[in-house]
């Protein structure tokens, strides 16, 4: 529907063919779906921040993966949240080499 | 042996050892899982979501076997979403970490339909990093060297006037043959399909369990640590495994 109400026709000029090349209506769907994963999981992540301290952002990551890997139409999304959080695992990991990071054991000095 | 924390600054950034070699391992495993991956002619369209769903899985397990290991104190860490990306705070446990990646890969298989496991091409990898970032424990001198002892190879540790096991050398050198082994092994007939992961995870758990005892890891119970009790169940489950399978595994190595 348009703003005055009126239902909008797909343009000859809008099918597949006539599309330039690179558009991107054109990417396959699980691509699409990688995308909006991706940038979903931060927008999500991003809103509870302040009031889940992460407790609800986890398990909430964890099943959320697992119901969209087992759902046939929508593992993409699944993949663009794994990709979200593997990099974020980066990120900490190359952080890392500059902070001296424990491994939560007791130690000898410091 | 004096601790080597910090290897050597950028400008007036230290780069410390533990993050250097924890992340000089990981590349390392990542690109021998390369090698390996096109060696068996594994697709990128496997060979991706797999090994993203291994290093999330592993990251997070490494993570949450702490409060087995170590305690429920340390909940507000290792359950928070963003505690996890923290880069203070460290990677957690191996053992952790290969069960938590070996769950992450089998969901990840299944998810993308895959019938035959080319995950083999994991074994070598991962020995292969753990060998590397053990050197970083052990110039840093955390991840408790080790129990004191009078060997010609103890180390001093700072503060104190005894010698202890540099227990993470022992694991490196430990997962550098290993790694030599599994390379030795991963075109027997009877090392397909999963089998020679199998192996490598079973491999690292028994020295594990043994070399927990050179280690300062908090007991658990009868004398045992978390690491050691992890160790065992990875390792009978894996028997377990190669027990009710010998048949399958026997009949499908027959020639046809």
């Amino acid at each position: 529907m348009d703003q005055d109400g009126k239902e909008l026709m797909p343009s000859p000029n809008d099918s597949p063919d006539n599309r330039p090349d690179g558009d991107w209506r054109d990417f396959p769907a699980r691509y699409r779906q990688q995308i909006l994963g991706f940038i979903g999981w931060f927008v999500v992540a991003s809103v509870l921040a302040p009031i889940s301290f992460g407790l609800i952002t986890f398990p909430g990551t964890l099943i959320i993966l697992l119901l969209l890997a087992k759902s046939k139409g929508s593992k993409g999304f699944a993949g663009g949240v794994l990709i979200a959080v593997a990099l974020n695992f980066v990120a900490a990991l190359i952080r890392g080499v500059s902070l001296n990071a424990f491994c939560f054991i007791p130690f000898y000095y410091y | 042996m004096s601790p080597v924390p910090v290897l050597f600054y950028i400008g007036e950034v230290p780069v410390y050892s533990h993050g250097f070699f924890l992340l000089f391992g990981l590349l390392a495993g990542l690109g021998w899982l390369v090698i390996e991956a096109r060696r068996r002619r594994w697709s990128k369209e496997e060979v991706i979501p797999i090994t993203l769903a291994a290093f999330v899985g592993g990251m997070v397990g490494a993570k949450v076997s702490i409060l087995f290991f170590n305690g429920f104190e340390y909940a507000p860490l290792v359950l928070n979403m963003y505690a996890m990306f923290d880069p203070r705070i460290g990677p957690g446990s191996i053992i952790g970490g290969v069960v938590g990646g070996y769950i992450g890969g089998y969901i990840a298989s299944k998810a993308i339909g895959k019938d035959k496991c080319s995950c083999d091409a994991f074994a070598p990898a991962m020995a292969l990093a753990t060998a590397i970032g053990r050197v970083g424990c052990f110039l840093s001198f955390e991840d408790g060297l080790g129990k004191p002892t009078i060997l010609p190879w103890g180390v001093p540790i700072p503060g104190g006037d005894y010698l202890v096991h540099p227990a993470p050398l022992y694991d490196m050198a430990f997962n550098l043959i290993w790694f030599g082994i599994l390379l030795a092994l991963r075109d027997h007939k009877w090392m397909q399909n999963g089998n020679l992961l199998k192996v490598g995870i079973a491999g690292y758990a028994f020295f594990r369990f043994f070399v927990e005892f050179l280690r300062n890891n908090r007991e658990l119970a009868f004398g045992l640590t978390g690491q050691q009790f992890a160790s065992v169940a990875l390792f009978a489950v894996v028997v377990m495994y190669f027990v009710m399978n010998r048949q399958k595994l026997f009949a499908s190595t027959q020639p046809a």
